[in-house]
């Protein structure tokens, strides 16, 4: 019934399956994100496991579009790539445990860390600086150009209309 | 069974303390104008940090433009991946507890204009390269967020935001850029209508003189008002005056006639205006202007100074217009008067203030502020109160005692002391006598007083010697001697040169105490500014003169309040000492034994100020020939000419501190007048000194003052002349008062009738004889 090359070693739970696997996308069909957006799962070794387009709406005419994933399996780990075509892709989480995802998913408001938020000091140069942030790149860290050109002003400008 | 992986929601991101805005505006937003995005609780530029709470724990960042996300970098643990695009779509989130960062408008490299130039040359945090944020700070201080599902499909989620790190200059930026672009056009317009107003008013003058002009003009000079010729001329001048009118409306409120709604152009630029006048009351935009000052000084200044431009600039608008009669109109519903307000409230009180600072007298500047200034001042006060007037006090003495008179007096004075213990110094007579004494004190019932007499043999002394001398004939006429040689020697006394503290520690001990004790603390509190001052300085090498010289400072002054507190507990044992000697003969001995230690003490403070002022004259010359910071400060604060005046009182004080320290010195060995003279006399220059430099200082600084704010307002008059050349404004731009009087003058001037024959003859070219 199952193959056997996703299980993972030496994991007990692999029988409970669940049998779709779905995301919710909460945009309307007529926005750019609809016409072109691509999601990906990715096993744990980086090969495509399934993919959808925003046209594969599993349940047509409610408030959000719903993107139907089989085939997967607890005890192992997925990655969420979106690609957007021209714009590029991003991930939306990576490499995480399926249980992980379904925990999340039954308690959105769970927390693993301490929170935030806390007031700030009078001073800025007396806050404690970030020791978790991932290192930046180094192409992210000098001048790059990011599609913010000169011509491509910012919202501020160019409006359109006329002044007066 | 069916579960959910991921919800995914567009984000939409207010910032916090711009929601709520629009009830502040003066006039409904206008739609569909330059700069109505201005007018908006959206981020509009910013650098975003999102960190995820939940088990996901991905790390997202990128930025917001126009309120609208765009991730650009996700992370979590080791893995990294960076989005390329080559243009901008909104990125969706999925649900869950957030921690997020805001920094509304960074200039990052990644987000930097591409043909912007470097932000500055200048090494910042120790690199030379372009200025960076900050790193950011720890994410317990990150604000945290929900992103939950919207209500409605196509809605995004709402992300209400603080923005943490310089964000109300770079909209500041935006609106009066935005402004100064409306402004413009605006002012385009403006001045056409303002030709077009001249050229009216100049046809109807010109008509009006042409009717005036008497019979030369007859074909349009017509008394029958029913003549066609004449309703055409009154037609014309109707119609001239309502031009006039029409456009004097449009450039003062905004609207041609009363019948017509203020354009809605006018309402939208008062609106920006108003997001303007706000925001510089925000006190958090005072705190950040403050905050990044040192990094964004000048694009501060040239922000600010814009500023008064722009408020200046503002068009009044009105809710309605209707004329009272040819020259008037009335308004309701009048727009706020920004220019004048940023006057009163910003201009004025800057220029309030640099007056206000420039009429201070220099000394009293920082008597609030600065509590070192505030010891100097005091210190000042203690020098020319009590040190100068004590040594001083030397000259007003009218009689000087010759040595040999003292000499004998003493002498004398020394053998009735001698002849006196000769009689009393017996030991037995003396103990009997005690003996006697006690008993008769237990009679009297004082047996408290006997145990204190008994354990003071000083006071029995006392007691029993003048007994003796009371009892004794012979020792009765020494005593007698003695008292017309002391009243002599007294008066001597009287006439000898002295310090008026050592006058008055005779006659009002407690008073010359409490004028000691008010000097030491003094002292005292000059020392703990200098070595607060020194120790300010810390970081300074070892080898820095300007360091060096404030050790040697602290070091001087704790040798000069120390000596002033030993010759003031000297003073308190001298006034135990004239107790002791209550009657004249009374213990002498034990007198003369305290009196020799107070010497000694006396002379150990003595010294120890004279070392104090000897050393300050050193440093006060350290400064001027060494270090040169004195002088180096003069020349950048005033005009080279105003600062060698000032630097020539500090010279006089200099000169000052040597007398002083000279005077002083020569008083711990030899109790000659001429020192304390020199002390008196170095005080009194120092006094000139710093009084003269002070009020040079004075008039130096509201000299370079004055100089300053002629130069910033003859550079704002030809700003504001280019300003208005370069927009094409007539020059001619005068109050409506001025106006009046000019067509008033116009209207009442009446053209003198000229003679046909005389103009030809005055002006017509001359006729040639026909040949």
């Amino acid at each position: 019934m199952f193959e056997l090359a996703h299980l993972a070693p030496n994991s007990l739970n692999t029988l409970a399956v669940p049998s779709v696997f779905i995301i919710d996308l909460y945009i309307d069909s007529a926005t750019q994100h609809a016409r072109q957006d691509v999601y990906i799962v990715l096993n744990e070794d980086g090969s495509e496991h399934q993919r959808h387009t925003v046209a594969d709406d599993a349940v047509q005419g409610d408030d959000r579009i719903t993107l139907v994933f089989t085939g997967m399996r607890k005890g192992l780990r997925y990655s969420l790539i979106v690609d957007e075509g021209s714009e590029g892709s991003y991930y939306v989480f990576h490499n995480l445990l399926l249980d992980d995802l379904l925990d999340t998913d039954a308690n959105p408001d769970s927390t693993v860390d301490a929170a935030g938020d806390q007031p700030e000091p009078d001073k800025y140069d007396s806050m404690a600086l970030e020791d978790q942030l991932p290192d930046i790149p180094d192409d992210l860290r000098g001048h790059q150009p990011s599609g913010w050109e000169i011509a491509d002003l910012p919202p501020t400008e160019g409006a359109g209309e006329s002044i007066v | 069974m069916h579960i959910r992986a991921a919800q995914m929601v567009p984000i939409e991101i207010l910032q916090d303390d711009m929601v709520g805005f629009e009830g502040k505006l003066p006039f409904p937003p206008v739609p569909n104008l330059y700069g109505k995005t201005l007018l908006t609780e959206k981020v509009i530029w910013g650098e975003i940090w999102f960190a995820d709470r939940s088990k996901r724990g991905m790390w997202h960042s990128g930025y917001v433009k126009d309120g609208a996300l765009y991730i650009i970098q996700t992370a979590r643990e080791k893995f990294n991946y960076n989005r390329k695009h080559d243009r901008q779509i909104p990125t969706l989130m999925p649900l869950g507890t957030y921690k997020v960062w805001l920094d509304a408008w960074i200039r990052m490299g990644d987000y930097i204009y591409e043909s912007d130039p470097p932000f500055t040359t200048e090494p910042v945090n120790g690199k030379q390269k372009r200025w960076n944020p900050p790193d950011l700070p720890a994410r317990k201080y990150w604000q945290e967020v929900k992103i939950t599902a919207p209500a409605q499909r196509g809605d995004p989620c709402r992300l209400r935001l603080r923005s943490r790190r310089f964000h109300w200059i770079y909209r500041l930026s935006r609106i009066i850029d935005a402004l100064d672009r409306l402004l413009l056009s605006h002012e385009k317009l403006v001045a056409n209508v303002a030709k077009a107003r001249n050229l009216a008013q100049y046809l109807r003058q010109f008509l009006s003189v042409l009717y005036e002009s008497g019979y030369n003009m007859n074909h349009i000079h017509i008394e029958d008002p029913s003549d066609d010729n004449s309703k055409y001329f009154c037609d014309m001048q109707i119609r001239l005056l309502s031009t006039f009118n029409a456009c004097s409306n449009f450039i003062n409120y905004g609207v041609c006639l009363e019948s017509q709604a203020p354009i809605p152009e006018r309402k939208h630029i008062n609106n920006l205006a108003s997001l303007v006048w706000n925001l510089i009351h925000n006190s958090a935009f005072g705190k950040e202007v403050a905050h990044y000052d040192p990094v964004f000084a000048e694009e501060h200044r040239v922000l600010l100074s814009r500023l008064g431009f722009i408020f200046n600039r503002i068009p009044k608008v009105f809710t309605s217009v209707s004329p009272v009669d040819q020259y008037q109109v009335r308004v309701t519903g009048e727009s706020f008067d920004y220019g004048r307000a940023f006057a009163c409230e910003f201009t004025f009180p800057f220029f309030e203030k640099k007056f206000g600072d420039a009429g201070k007298f220099p000394l009293a500047k920082g008597l609030s502020s600065k509590p070192a200034s505030t010891v100097d001042a005091i210190n000042s006060a203690r020098r020319y109160t009590i040190s100068m007037l004590n040594a001083a006090s030397i000259f007003v003495s009218k009689e000087n005692i010759s040595y040999k008179k003292m000499s004998d007096i003493v002498g004398k004075q020394i053998k009735v002391w001698d002849e006196l213990w000769g009689v009393a110094g017996k030991e037995d007579d003396l103990v009997l006598l005690c003996d006697e004494y006690i008993e008769k004190y237990k009679q009297a019932g004082n047996s408290d007083w006997v145990r204190k007499v008994l354990g003071n043999r000083d006071l029995l002394q006392r007691d029993a010697t003048r007994a003796m001398a009371a009892s004794d004939p012979d020792l009765a006429k020494i005593q007698e001697e003695f008292r017309v040689e002391t009243e002599k020697l007294e008066k001597g006394i009287e006439y000898k040169r002295r310090k008026a503290l050592d006058v008055f520690k005779e006659s009002d001990p407690a008073f010359a105490g409490s004028v000691q004790a008010i000097e030491i603390f003094v002292k005292w509190a000059v020392f703990v500014s200098a070595w607060n001052a020194f120790r300010e300085g810390a970081g300074h090498a070892s080898d820095d003169p300007w360091w060096i010289g404030k050790g040697m400072k602290a070091v001087l002054k704790g040798l000069d309040a120390g000596g002033a507190t030993l010759q003031f507990i000297g003073l308190h044992k001298i006034l135990r000492a004239v107790w002791l000697s209550g009657a004249a003969g009374d213990a002498a001995g034990t007198a003369a034994k305290v009196t020799a230690r107070l010497e000694t003490l006396s002379k150990v403070g003595k010294g120890m100020g004279a070392m104090a002022d000897v050393g300050s004259a050193i440093v006060f010359s350290y400064d001027i020939f060494v270090t040169h910071t004195y002088g180096d400060e003069l020349l950048e604060k005033y005009p080279r000419e105003d600062a060698v005046s000032v630097y020539g009182f500090h010279l006089v004080t200099w000169a000052g501190k040597w007398l002083v320290g000279v005077g002083s010195s020569g008083g711990v060995f030899s109790k000659l007048p001429i020192f304390a003279a020199l002390q008196g006399v170095g005080y009194l220059s120092q006094l000139i000194g710093e009084f003269g430099e002070a009020m040079a200082a004075y008039g130096a600084g509201e000299h370079k003052h004055f100089h300053d704010v002629h130069e910033e307002l003859l550079t704002t008059a030809s700003q504001v002349a280019s300003d208005v050349r370069s927009r094409g404004w007539p020059a001619e731009f005068y109050p409506r008062e001025s106006m009046e009087k000019v067509r008033e003058a116009a209207n009442n001037f009446k053209w003198r009738p000229v003679d046909p024959k005389l103009f030809n003859a005055r002006l017509a070219p001359p006729v040639e004889d026909g040949d």
